[in-house]
């Protein structure tokens, strides 16, 4: 039977068969598994920081559909690139060539890269936001964070280098 | 001293083998219906109640965004209809989720004692083993108190029931062969004729989608997955990257004003 055949269960209320009508497709989407993202590589990318570009194995860890490891691999890799240029700040030798700002505190970051700039910051924020201050995932959960994180990073490096580069030119 | 049996004791006692199996064969599926009836309640009770809140602070979210695109389009029609639309959702889903507060969660207890003791009811009581109007509706009644008992659990209730059938007149037994053959035959006729019934009220409860969201939950369960918690996180991690959309919103909007 198709899901198009499927009916409210009598006596339901309306509002109570839309909450179900939405949790089963919610559902359907978390039992797919093999549904996942063709992610970029980043091997080859020379607009993505050493650090990110040094380890596959949080690519690995998704690609075998281990996705809360992957998230906590993923994590690892932020926190490394944070604490680098975090260690670095004052001396003008950071990726970002940053100013007097700590990546480790991203309000203080989007305070100053938001009115300057169109660099998609929220979702490096959010980013940040969601690996850092929640509990690692399970299932489709941590295979969508995962996803967002990893494209966002990498969105957010690639349109920042590409800036950089447009204004060293 | 015992006589030999005529035709019509033994067309009589046929008959009454083949009742007592079709009744049988009700008493089961009668069974089979009030539990999925009852376990198909209690899930959509406990969904609802968990994820109706969750659903209705998505909702609110997607209504607060799309409120703000609209403030910042006063002229664009299609984001004021988007916004009111948005905004009637969230009204529609906190209302569903305030409702969903206000429904106890029974959590049935089944064993093997309660399902045999709603048998044993269901094969004397059942309303299709009726032969006249008096007596459908008494069992009818009968009927409703057995299954209001066994959703509920109540195993004594259930007992009593019974005590006080062995007691009534309708157990003491003896009557003419050719009426009891004639009451037997329509007996076996209706009890068909509701197995017929309870067959497809059981396939409208499997076509029904808490049914599917049910056996999807207990799928993922045989195989280790606990879907409702994989849900949840899922849908705390919309409300996440929802909030943050509208804090970024307001950021900006705020951004805009100090410009100015």
């Amino acid at each position: 039977m198709g899901s198009n055949d499927l009916v409210p269960l009598r006596g339901q209320t309306p509002a109570t068969a839309k909450l179900v009508t939405r949790g089963l497709q919610r559902a359907a989407q978390l039992t797919m598994v093999d549904d996942r993202l063709p992610l970029p590589s980043w091997d080859s990318a020379d607009y993505m920081p050493e650090v990110f570009r040094s380890s596959r194995e949080f690519e690995r860890l998704y690609q075998e559909g281990n996705f809360r490891e992957a998230v906590v691999a993923l994590k690892s890799r932020l926190i490394s690139f944070i604490k680098e240029e975090d260690s670095r700040v004052g001396e003008g030798n950071t990726f970002f060539e940053w100013p007097p700002v700590r990546l480790s505190e991203p309000d203080a970051f989007v305070r100053w890269i938001l009115p300057s700039s169109q660099v998609p910051t929220r979702e490096l924020v959010d980013v940040y936001d969601t690996l850092m201050n929640e509990l690692p995932p399970e299932g489709h959960a941590a295979k969508r964070v995962f996803e967002e994180a990893f494209l966002a990073i990498d969105e957010f490096f690639r349109v920042y280098s590409h800036r950089r580069a447009s204004r060293d030119r | 001293m015992r006589g030999r049996e005529t035709p019509e004791q033994g067309e009589l006692r046929d008959k009454q083998d083949l009742l007592a199996s079709v009744t049988a064969e009700l008493a089961d599926a009668e069974l089979r219906l009030a539990s999925l009836t009852e376990d198909l309640k209690s899930f959509e009770a406990a969904y609802v109640r968990r994820f109706g809140p969750l659903w209705a602070e998505i909702d609110d979210l997607k209504a607060q965004l799309a409120e703000a695109e609209a403030a910042l389009a006063p002229a664009d029609q299609a984001k004021q209809k988007t916004a009111f639309e948005a905004r009637e959702q969230a009204h529609e889903s906190a209302t569903a989720a305030q409702a969903a507060l206000q429904i106890a969660i029974r959590v049935r207890k089944t064993d093997d004692e309660l399902k045999q003791l709603y048998r044993e009811l269901a094969k004397r009581i059942h309303p299709d083993l009726s032969t006249s109007e008096p007596d459908h509706l008494r069992r009818e009644r009968l009927m409703a108190e057995v299954n209001d008992a066994y959703s509920k659990g109540e195993k004594e209730r259930l007992r009593r029931i019974l005590d006080d059938l062995d007691m009534s007149p309708e157990a003491v037994e003896g009557e003419d062969i050719a009426a009891e053959l004639v009451r037997t035959i329509r007996r076996i006729a209706q009890v068909r004729r509701r197995l017929e019934q309870i067959s497809k009220e059981i396939a409208d409860l499997e076509q029904a989608e808490i049914f599917h969201l049910w056996h999807v939950c207990n799928d993922g369960r045989a195989k280790g997955k606990d879907v409702l918690s994989e849900m949840e996180m899922s849908l705390r991690y919309e409300i996440r990257s929802l909030n943050s959309d509208v804090q970024t919103k307001d950021m900006r909007a705020s951004n805009e004003t100090h410009g100015k």
